[in-house]
């Protein structure tokens, strides 16, 4: 592999490797073209071209072998606001012209939005536009051969550090040097040391590297080392000298629950990439209280959780509670979770019933994505008088995901 | 036991023993005592040796409720001082915090917000309004708006009736959208769904609050709603066309047939909108099919509008992202989406064979093509 001279950012790392390279000096690091051999290797695989209508872009299939990622700008037209036909996916384009028998015609993208920034625009919020200018294609056929390019979640933390980084994509121009590029050939841009700053939103900048009109779409690799590499981004746009990424983060996983229905139906098996199996722990407590009669204030069982992975994230959660009363229908049980999430558990239902038993009550879509750590409470609400209620226990079971490269699951 | 031991532990009740004594919480229920005996007579005290659990609960609660205060304190005086904090350091402060009162006991907490609400003090924190997770707000414009953030963190009730508060007397399209917030919550404090149609309707006619966030991601209560009545409000507003089209689109993934009917009723929207909305309808629903074979034959749609139909039809691409009220929309299964291409599929060749329909014959052969093939690869 050819490694770009990078004279300012990450020389002394790379000065060794650097001195291999055949090319003259350039300050900043542009495209090359990757080897016809290269292709069907690792990450170069993952890569295919978009096309959608007139518009051409690059993208990459991850994290499911279902669905591709891409800039937004090259599929939709925000300024129509009209959704057209999905894109066509390429896969692993490198030639001339695109061969028409392997294009894949997705089924759909989803993309995302906030209204805030609609109603914004009129006061034109610098680069607003790039702060989550992606998204994540789908078809019902698989899009690669062989499992799909993991994500890394931490994307956006890992840019702003320096960490050897790649971008891969289809440039119809070099942007630094104006050349024209024809056809769709897969380019890389780097390997190189960089480190990425706040641009707007989710999208991150750097300076000294440039791409090209075309990679839009692109992914942003970073390298994971012995486990390779994986997907940290999405390119979005940059000027001859700059490039602006989106960066994956755990909001992704707001894109990723509108997708997984859609493609997991056909891809059943969910697997962590990185090995770190799911850990569930119980956090309980058996205190006897009895709940004042009728009044509606709250009785708190704080249940202080730790033990999990840095970082981890909810995966399910479950909980069970027994309270002695001759009328259920005087209760009311509300889980709150780091951060003040709230999901009722039980809200007066069963009236004449006696004891409240709830065993194992799944709420776990009620807190995706929230921290494991820190405070949970069970909430306790006797409201109607005459009744005496008595919280006899109260269980709380928390199951982790690991919060680092995942995928969405590959066939069997 | 040791003497040292034994020292320590008469110290330690004799002080429990005095704060019993002179604490609010006994002179409470002397109070109480005296009163239920309806004579006026004195009490006699009786220092215990242990804290009750209300004693015990009070001392915490009022502890909790002077930290919630002195933050605030400091809070203030940090924004008022030189030099500014940027942004950036007010919008971690501003997150460290919440986590922090959020862990306390939620009653107290939503007691000590409303009191710091009803004070008035307000800070410009020059942060755009921006939802996060589950609806939280993860940057606020002023500190008020971060206080009815938390507040919906803690009792829900008590948030409700705040909100209702605020709403019927907040000047502030950001304060009155996080403040509706806490009446769309399950449970028992949420609002009717006329009541939240009144008040989304209150916003939509204040056209000076037009360029606020919060007004903004409030037009995500229609999707909530899922009423044929909130989606006919949005669809009549005559504000930001981006605003009211995006919020369509959205309403209708998620209830298609509402949709559908917005535009059987004749509702005045923008062809390429009332194309969309269409374009979502489930092929599989036969009544939404025949709302949809009855479309492309009318003769009062354009070309242009039917083409941007035939060329989305049925559209499963959507918008997605987090969300002031609702769930983040995920609106599509592998299931619907592969029932409806193989019902669209039926129906499209049918429309082929259809001489009524030779003008639309190009688009109906792309579609059919595309239907093709997203039923084969669905096989």
């Amino acid at each position: 592999m050819k490694i770009v001279k990078i004279p300012v950012v990450g020389v002394l790392v790379l000065a060794s490797i650097a001195t291999a390279s055949a090319k003259p000096k350039s300050k900043t690091t542009t495209p090359e073209k990757v080897a016809d051999s290269q292709i069907k290797e690792d990450p170069y695989r993952f890569n295919g071209a978009v096309t959608s209508g007139e518009a051409r872009g690059s993208g990459f299939c991850a994290w499911n072998r279902r669905t591709f990622f891409s800039a937004a700008h090259v599929v939709f037209d925000d300024d129509e606001m009209v959704w057209k036909s999905p894109p066509k996916w390429h896969p692993q384009a490198h030639a001339n012209k695109l061969d028409r028998k392997a294009a894949i015609q997705s089924r759909g993208f989803f993309r995302w939005t906030n209204y805030a920034e609609i109603v914004e625009e009129e006061d034109a919020i610098n680069g607003k536009a790039f702060g989550r200018d992606f998204i994540i294609g789908f078809s019902f056929t698989n899009l690669t051969s062989g499992s799909a390019a993991r994500i890394n979640m931490s994307g956006s933390a890992d840019l702003k550090k320096p960490v050897r980084s790649m971008m891969t994509g289809y440039p119809a121009r070099i942007a630094y040097s104006d050349q024209p590029i024809g056809g769709f050939f897969m380019y890389r841009t780097g390997p190189s040391l960089n480190t990425y700053n706040t641009y707007s939103g989710s999208a991150l900048e750097t300076t000294l590297i440039s791409t090209g009109p075309g990679n839009s779409g692109g992914p942003i690799w970073t390298d994971g080392g012995t486990a390779g590499w994986s997907a940290a981004g999405v390119v979005v746009g940059g000027l001859p000298s700059e490039t602006i990424v989106y960066a994956f983060s755990s909001e992704l996983n707001t894109m990723l629950d509108a997708v997984s229905p859609v493609v997991k139906a056909g891809v059943p098996q969910s697997v962590n990439s990185n090995s770190v199996s799911s850990t569930s722990r119980f956090f309980s407590s058996n205190r006897k209280q009895q709940l004042p009669d009728g009044v509606h204030q709250w009785t708190d069982y704080p249940l202080n959780v730790s033990g999990f992975e840095k970082d981890a994230k909810v995966e399910s959660v479950k909980v069970s509670v027994k309270v002695k009363t001759t009328h259920q229908g005087d209760l009311q049980v509300l889980l709150t979770g780091p951060g003040g999430v709230q999901a009722l558990v039980h809200n007066q239902e069963g009236g004449g019933k006696r004891n409240l038993i709830i065993n194992s009550k799944d709420l776990s879509e009620f807190f995706e994505d929230v921290d494991l750590e820190g405070r949970w409470t069970v909430r306790f609400q006797d409201r109607l008088k005459g009744d005496i209620c008595t919280v006899e226990s109260v269980v709380l079971e928390l199951t982790s995901v690991p919060g680092q490269a995942s995928s969405g699951g590959t066939e069997p | 036991m040791s003497r040292p031991r034994a020292a320590l532990l008469a110290a330690v009740l004799l002080l429990a023993g005095a704060w019993l004594f002179f604490s609010p919480a006994s002179e409470d229920s002397t109070r109480s005592s005296t009163t239920s005996s309806g004579e006026g007579k004195t009490t006699t005290r009786s220092p215990s040796l242990r804290p009750t659990p209300e004693a015990e609960r009070a001392l915490r609660d009022s502890t909790a409720e002077q930290t919630i205060e002195n933050d605030w304190t400091d809070l203030l005086a940090w924004l008022d001082s030189e030099p500014k904090p940027s942004s950036k350091e007010i919008r971690e402060r501003l997150l460290a915090l919440r986590v922090s009162w959020t862990e306390k006991d939620l009653q107290v907490l939503a007691n000590a917000l409303t009191r710091l609400l009803e004070s008035g003090e307000d800070r410009n924190l020059g942060l755009a309004f921006r939802v996060g997770p589950h609806g939280f707000l993860q940057s606020w414009p002023t500190l008020r708006v971060f206080l009815l953030d938390v507040l919906a963190a803690s009792d829900p009730e008590l948030a409700a009736a705040t909100a209702r508060s605020v709403i019927a007397k907040t000047d502030s399209a950001d304060e009155f959208a996080v403040s509706l917030r806490s009446l769309t919550r399950k449970g028992l404090a949420r609002a009717s769904d006329e009541e939240l149609l009144t008040h989304f309707k209150t916003l939509l006619g204040r056209s000076e609050w037009k360029n606020s966030g919060g007004f903004g991601e409030a037009f995500d209560l229609p999707r909530l709603l899922g009423t044929t009545a909130a989606a006919e409000a949005l669809a009549r507003w005559e504000g930001n066309p981006k605003l009211r089209n995006r919020a369509l689109d959205e309403f209708s993934a998620d209830h298609p047939a509402e949709g559908i009917a917005l535009v059987q009723a004749d509702t005045p929207l923008e062809p390429a909108a009332r194309a969309m909305l269409m374009a979502r309808a489930d092929p599989a629903d036969a009544a939404q099919l025949a709302a949809v074979d009855q479309y492309l034959r009318d003769p009062l749609r354009q070309a242009g509008e039917i083409n941007a139909f035939l060329e989305s039809f049925p559209l499963r691409s959507a918008t997605t992202g987090y969300r002031l009220y609702g769930k983040h929309p995920a609106p599509y299964t592998f299931e619907t989406i592969t029932a409806g291409d193989r019902a669209a599929l039926q129906q499209v060749t049918r429309w082929m064979e259809d001489p009524a329909l030779e003008a639309h014959r190009g688009e109906l052969a792309s579609l059919k093509e595309r239907l093709e093939e997203w039923v084969n690869q669905a096989r």
